[in-house]
């Protein structure tokens, strides 16, 4: 039986969460998470971890002068594809106006994730 | 000069002020101006592009500038008064009891207010170097968390290659993670306390996800380097937070 010590990442509580997995490497046991998410964190965690990636990229043509525009994955990505994601957002730009929600590149790295704009720049 | 009244002003149209204006409102006030110093409403929440805000507002999760607009949208729907680009110079209680506040922009001129009440939502300040006493010359490559964020996500620059935070603050860890995906090397978190201010899933994703170290009971005792920040010198603490000798 092994087990695996985790702080869940889903809200500001962090609780301490212990997962217990059999000698096939399947989950026996989790404990110490508070609510169903810190069960589903838990359980992708050990199996395949996953992050929402943030960052931002440029914008020409702004009307407000901005220089930038922050932007996430529309859903969570595999942990390991990450700095993949951000070398695919190296030396983007994009004309403005964008708005919260605009898709700024589909199949981000090859996750079937697109990455979309988070906030509106005129 | 002629006053402008209002019943309610708020300075500080960050989430605070907005949301404040949006309760105010809602109890059935319709008199109310934000006064907003930058040149969109927002406030701080526009830097923090990282994600995790909203879970228990929204039910979902979102970044920074994203619940920032949920807020303003809430504004503009009430049709709230705003002025943006607008300082707030100075605020005084008369003797007639109302509060007048005089404000200055670059469209509007000087102008002046008043106010049956007046909502303070200017946010907080971060501790300068000079707070901290740290030794040394002041070269250029010294910032605070907050500054190095809006550096890198509202301005579009990086402030440095090779990185060094002291403190582990969630700003702090939050640029650890943000410098280094921008592509600088963050060599290492120092906390002068034996735990970190910062919350513990930020410990998981912003240091631990990149491999950077965090040592605790460590401090910054030098700061190398005239024009430009060459190095940085990290020791020890006691449990009287003081450097340990020979452990630099």
């Amino acid at each position: 039986m092994e087990t695996k010590n985790l702080t869940c990442i889903g809200c500001p509580l962090g609780c301490q969460i212990e997962v217990m997995m059999d000698e096939s490497g399947e989950i026996a046991l989790i404990t110490g998470n508070t609510c169903q998410r810190g069960e589903k964190y838990a359980r992708k965690e050990v199996t395949s971890p996953t992050r929402i990636v943030t960052s931002s990229v440029r914008v020409y043509g702004s009307k407000s002068g901005e220089r930038t525009v922050p932007l996430k994955t529309a859903s969570d990505i595999p942990k390991g594809k990450i700095m993949e994601v951000i070398r695919d957002l190296r030396g983007v730009s994009v004309p403005c106006p964008v708005h919260i929600g605009d898709v700024l590149m589909k199949d981000i790295a090859g996750t079937g994730v697109d990455v979309i704009a988070t906030k509106n720049v005129e | 000069m002629e006053r402008t009244a209002y019943n309610l002003i708020i300075i500080g149209g960050g989430p605070a002020g907005l949301s404040a204006a949006v309760a105010a409102y809602d109890a059935g006030e319709r008199s109310i101006l934000i006064l907003e110093r930058d040149t969109r409403l927002g406030g701080i929440l526009n830097q923090c592009i990282h994600n995790g805000f909203g879970l228990h507002t929204f039910q979902e999760e979102l970044t920074g500038p994203e619940y920032a607009q949920r807020y303003i949208d809430k504004v503009i729907e009430r049709g709230i008064e705003y002025k943006l680009d607008t300082m707030v110079m100075s605020l005084i209680q008369t003797e007639d009891g109302l509060k007048e506040i005089m404000a200055v922009s670059e469209k509007e001129g000087l102008m002046l207010l008043s106010a049956k009440a007046v909502v303070l939502g200017m946010g907080c300040r971060e501790r300068s170097r000079g707070a901290l006493n740290i030794p040394g010359f002041r070269p250029a490559g010294v910032f605070s968390a907050g500054t190095a964020q809006r550096l890198v996500n509202i301005e579009g620059y990086l402030p440095g290659r090779r990185v060094v935070i002291l403190g582990s603050g969630d700003i702090g860890l939050i640029m650890a993670r943000r410098m280094t995906l921008e592509g600088a090397k963050v060599l290492v978190c120092a906390e002068l306390m034996p735990y970190s201010g910062g919350l513990k899933r930020n410990i998981v994703q912003c240091l631990d996800d990149f491999g950077i170290p965090l040592k605790l009971s460590h401090t910054v005792v030098r700061i190398e380097g005239k024009e430009r920040v060459e190095g940085v010198v990290i020791a020890e603490v006691g449990p009287d937070r003081k450097p340990i000798p020979g452990t630099e």
